[in-house]
């Protein structure tokens, strides 16, 4: 069972390597985490958050890569806390919503009957709101502030993880093994634990990689409309909402932060890809 | 049919009360006291207290709920806390404006990115394939926020082909329309490309190249007429996703619409504004979504003589009789 | 002809050579994989696109060769003077056009002078012919049943009464009572119409019913070709044929089991230097192994195994029809 297990990882990674875009994106994306993790070994916290007046809005130079902010702070410094922003408050929020919505999920799937259909009619009502507007209600309700962004983001994510995970797990659910296992008198948090959650864990990986990309985007969506991170935070949307305002003149400092947001976004979500198709190959193409 | 239609609009009658009342009951959760907020800060206890019996906050929730859907039956979305202003009354003037903005980006999602689509598919593996593959990998990572805000320093504070920020001419509208649409326009592409590839392979293309048809009249007349019924159901699975998107879209190019109103009365705590506001975005896409499954259900004959009878056999049967 | 895949090049039909006369019908007979599609698909120059490809030999129709023919030409000859029907009616008419319309697009677009009442005349008329009333081409595919499904499939490949008809396992995918149903109309039409037809199967009783001549393949290779009459009550024949009457139950003969041929086909992606049959022969010498067999014929019947008792014959090379 351990062997086969290896060799089952071994076939997967041989699969996913096999897709260099995807090979790539992962490099990139761990340089990018490594960034965000010692970012204040690399960049003096002090950057990004000491203004300078004498040194407002200047252009790219050998000093300042991206240039200076409105209050003299350095672009790249606050960049690279950004990520350390955006990627902590999405893994946060992705995760939260993976075990609210995986475990409404499995008990859907695995009990049946009225307990399913009381889930599953409630989801369908979160899924026919969009999520952004669902997570704008929540912050609307309980006011901005990064804990409550983490709290809206997994409200309106926790419905598609929920989703992923029933449909997962709904095949294996009438399989013999899973029956032979209820006969053997295994309690139902143990049957759902070791028997079926193993079995779901690939479309969960494939959703979690692919939903930390809309997360991010999501994020800055909020944070440029004033809604999510509020300032003096270093986070790439409200960045951009700053940069909206001087951009007649200071176009420069537009590209960097929405740069940033799209490698990242580009990143989880070709590593989704590659590994929905590493997977299961049948699905490709 | 219209038995089915009939049917499918019982059945959006329990999502749209779902919809409501899960809205309602988050905005119920805010910390601030409405009866508080109307009053002001300096307005005694017994005040408030005598509001809150007034406007029913001491009510059990789902009482208040249903008192609100009544009224809203009636068209009393209740009063903005800001304006003083039926909230029913700026939301319908607010409305078209992303209404015509979230129109605008499916068309042009679906005009471009259908026929980009097949020749993906038919050229597949093609640079132009490659290419259009690129972009919409690209589009789908690109924040819509961002992109609008390039479009604009690039067409309309450089090239000055558009006006940057208004609603107010068919030429406002461009860049916003296009901006919203980037994420549609991608999904386009890759849904009609998937959907043609799984068509062209099947057994009725090669019947239809036995019969002797050329390759451009059986991608025409045949894999494209299978191909495009799921493709038009995601295109308007899309418009109620793309109301939402609006939100932030708005604001990049200050558009009076129903997304900067959300964000603004978020800001100011207007409950009734935000509850209304953001109720009417979630209905709205409900009924869209059921107006596109019901063409579904008509378009594809498959699903149709399930529903409705076709003329032949209604004949054929009265001729037996 | 040989598909060419990223892994392997497949050699699925080599050095096939027969002829099908006016009014003939020849059955294609052999295993599945034994290559009876790729040729039918060869002379229809149907072959998928990049991994099919012709790499030799001559296809001649009419006199003419089609293998060098562009894909222009080979439009106007596809429907209009050969035709395919293909294995699975449940899939091979399109579900969201009207059955009359698919019928009349053969007409559309090789009888460009008819009138558009001409063409709906004769779509009816064709409709009849097979047995559906014509009021129902109104209808679509899912609402017929898979034997009128099969029997609208070939009335697209008749509509401009072709030469030559290919039907790839037309009955397979229909049962039993169907089958003869539809095997019979063919015979009628074949009778009516004056159409060759090569008809591709794996099944004795339908070639019986059907044939005048009969080809038996193995491993892309005709084996052994001769009329039907040749086939069942020939003097000899290929070690091949005798295995595969051996895997059928005879119904006069008491026997205890049947006996299935030994082993596999050969790998296809192995071009056989010898003859392709050897491993599983139970005659095989040593020479059979280095060198391909020679044909051996006696009135018209001839097998390509070198111990037929059969005198030697000149091979001939390519595939013709009429």
């Amino acid at each position: 069972m351990e062997k086969k297990g290896r060799s089952q990882s071994g076939a997967i990674w041989f699969r996913f390597q096999k897709n260099k875009l995807a090979l790539i994106s992962l490099v990139i994306l761990g340089a990018i985490v490594l960034a965000a993790l010692f970012a204040n070994v690399l960049i003096d916290p002090e950057l990004v958050t000491t203004t300078n007046s004498s040194l407002r809005l200047q252009t790219p130079s050998a000093e300042h890569w991206f240039g200076t902010d409105l209050y003299g702070r350095d672009v790249l410094a606050r960049i690279v806390y950004g990520a350390r922003v955006s990627l902590t408050v999405s893994v946060t929020a992705v995760f939260g919503a993976l075990i609210v919505g995986g475990l409404l999920g499995a008990v859907a799937a695995y009990f049946g009957g009225h307990v399913e259909n009381i889930i599953m009619r409630i989801m369908d009502i979160f899924m026919a709101i969009p999520s952004l507007v669902m997570a704008i209600a929540v912050v609307a309700a309980l006011g901005a502030s990064t804990v409550n962004l983490v709290v809206a983001l997994i409200v309106a994510r926790a419905p598609q993880f929920a989703r992923v995970v029933r449909s997962a797990i709904l095949p294996i659910r009438d399989l013999e093994y899973v029956e032979a296992a209820t006969a053997c008198g295994t309690s139902h948090r143990r049957i759902i634990l070791r028997h079926i959650l193993p079995n779901v864990l690939g479309p969960i990986i494939v959703q979690t990689t692919l939903q930390m990309g809309h997360c991010i985007i999501q994020i800055a969506g909020l944070s440029f409309v004033g809604l999510g991170i509020q300032p003096p935070t270093p986070e790439w949307g409200s960045m951009l909402s700053e940069a909206r305002e001087y951009m007649r003149r200071y176009s420069f400092l537009v590209v960097p932060p929405g740069l940033a947001i799209m490698i990242t976004v580009f990143c989880f979500n070709r590593i989704g890809d590659g590994l929905r198709d590493a997977l299961d190959p049948k699905l490709k193409n | 049919m219209f038995k089915y239609i009939l049917k499918r609009l019982v059945m959006l009658i329990p999502i749209i009360l779902g919809i409501s009342f899960l809205i309602f009951f988050v905005m119920s959760l805010s910390p601030g006291d409405p009866a508080r907020i109307i009053l002001g800060e300096y307005a005694t206890q017994e005040d408030v207290e005598a509001l809150r019996e007034e406007m029913g906050l001491n009510d059990s929730l789902i009482v208040q709920y249903a008192r609100y859907i009544f009224k809203a039956i009636r068209g009393d979305l209740g009063t903005s806390y800001q304006t003083g202003q039926p909230v029913i009354r700026e939301i319908l003037e607010r409305f078209p404006f992303t209404f015509k903005l979230a129109i605008g980006a499916v068309m042009i999602a679906v005009v471009l990115g259908i026929p980009i689509g097949i020749i993906s598919a038919v050229k597949q593996y093609s640079w132009i394939d490659n290419l259009s593959m690129v972009v919409s990998m690209i589009l789908t990572s690109m924040p819509g926020f961002w992109y609008g805000l390039m479009l604009m320093i690039i067409f309309a504070l450089n090239l000055r082909w558009f006006p940057s920020t208004g609603a107010s001419s068919f030429k406002h509208y461009v860049l916003p329309c296009i901006t919203l649409s980037c994420n549609t326009f991608a999904l386009m592409i890759r849904t009609t490309r998937s959907t043609m590839l799984e068509e062209i392979r099947q057994d009725y293309v090669r019947t239809a190249k036995a019969k002797g048809a050329r390759a451009m009249r059986v991608i025409a007349k045949h894999s494209l007429r299978n191909a495009l019924l799921p493709v038009i159901t995601v295109a308007g699975m899309q418009f109620g996703i793309l109301l939402g998107g609006a939100v932030v879209i708005e604001s990049v190019f200050s558009i009076p619409g129903l997304g900067t109103y959300v964000v603004n009365a978020v800001k100011l705590k207007d409950t009734p504004s935000v509850t209304a506001a953001i109720m009417f975005i979630g209905v709205i896409g409900g009924v869209v979504n059921l107006i596109v499954d019901v063409l579904y259900t008509y378009i594809d004959p498959r699903l149709k003589s399930r529903y409705v009878k076709p003329k032949a056999v209604s004949r054929s049967e009265k001729e037996a009789a | 002809m040989e598909y060419r895949t990223d892994d392997a090049t497949v050699y699925a039909v080599n050095g096939v050579s027969f002829n099908v006369g006016k009014g003939e019908s020849l059955g294609l007979i052999g295993e599945t994989g034994a290559g009876k599609t790729s040729i039918a698909l060869s002379i229809m120059r149907l072959l998928p696109d990049r991994i099919g490809v012709i790499t030799g030999g001559k296809i001649l129709l009419d006199g003419t060769d089609i293998t060098a023919a562009g894909e222009s030409a080979m439009c106007d000859i596809r429907g209009e003077k050969v035709s395919m029907i293909f294995q699975d009616p449940m899939t091979s008419l399109n579900p969201v056009m009207e059955v009359g319309d698919q019928i009349e697009e053969v007409l559309l677009l090789h009888r460009p002078e008819m009138t558009v009442e001409q063409r709906r005349k004769k779509t009816d008329e064709i409709l009849e012919m097979i047995g559906i009333p014509a009021e129902r081409k109104h209808e679509y595919p899912h609402q017929f049943s898979g034997g009128m499904k099969q029997r609208i499939v070939i009335a697209i490949a008749l509509a401009c009464e072709p030469m030559l008809l290919l039907a790839d396992e037309p009955t397979t995918a229909l049962d039993v009572t169907i089958q003869a149903q539809v095997l019979e109309m063919m015979n009628g039409l074949k009778e009516k119409l004056g159409t060759s037809i090569v008809l591709i199967t794996h099944d004795f009783g339908v070639v019986a019913q059907t044939c005048d001549r009969v080809a038996v393949i193995y491993a892309g290779e005709v084996v052994e070709i001769g009329t039907a009459y040749d086939l069942f009550e020939g003097e000899d024949h290929h070690p091949y044929t005798q295995g595969l009457f051996g895997s059928i139950p005879n119904m006069n003969v008491d026997e205890e089991r049947l006996h299935p041929i030994e082993g596999l086909m050969p790998d296809p992606t192995i071009l056989a230097k010898g003859c392709s049959f050897a491993d599983r022969c139970p005659y095989a010498q040593e020479v059979c192994f280095r060198e391909k067999p020679h044909c051996r014929e006696k009135n018209g019947h001839r097998v390509f195994c070198r111990f037929s008792k059969y005198p030697e014959a000149d091979r001939e090379e390519d595939v013709e029809y009429e």
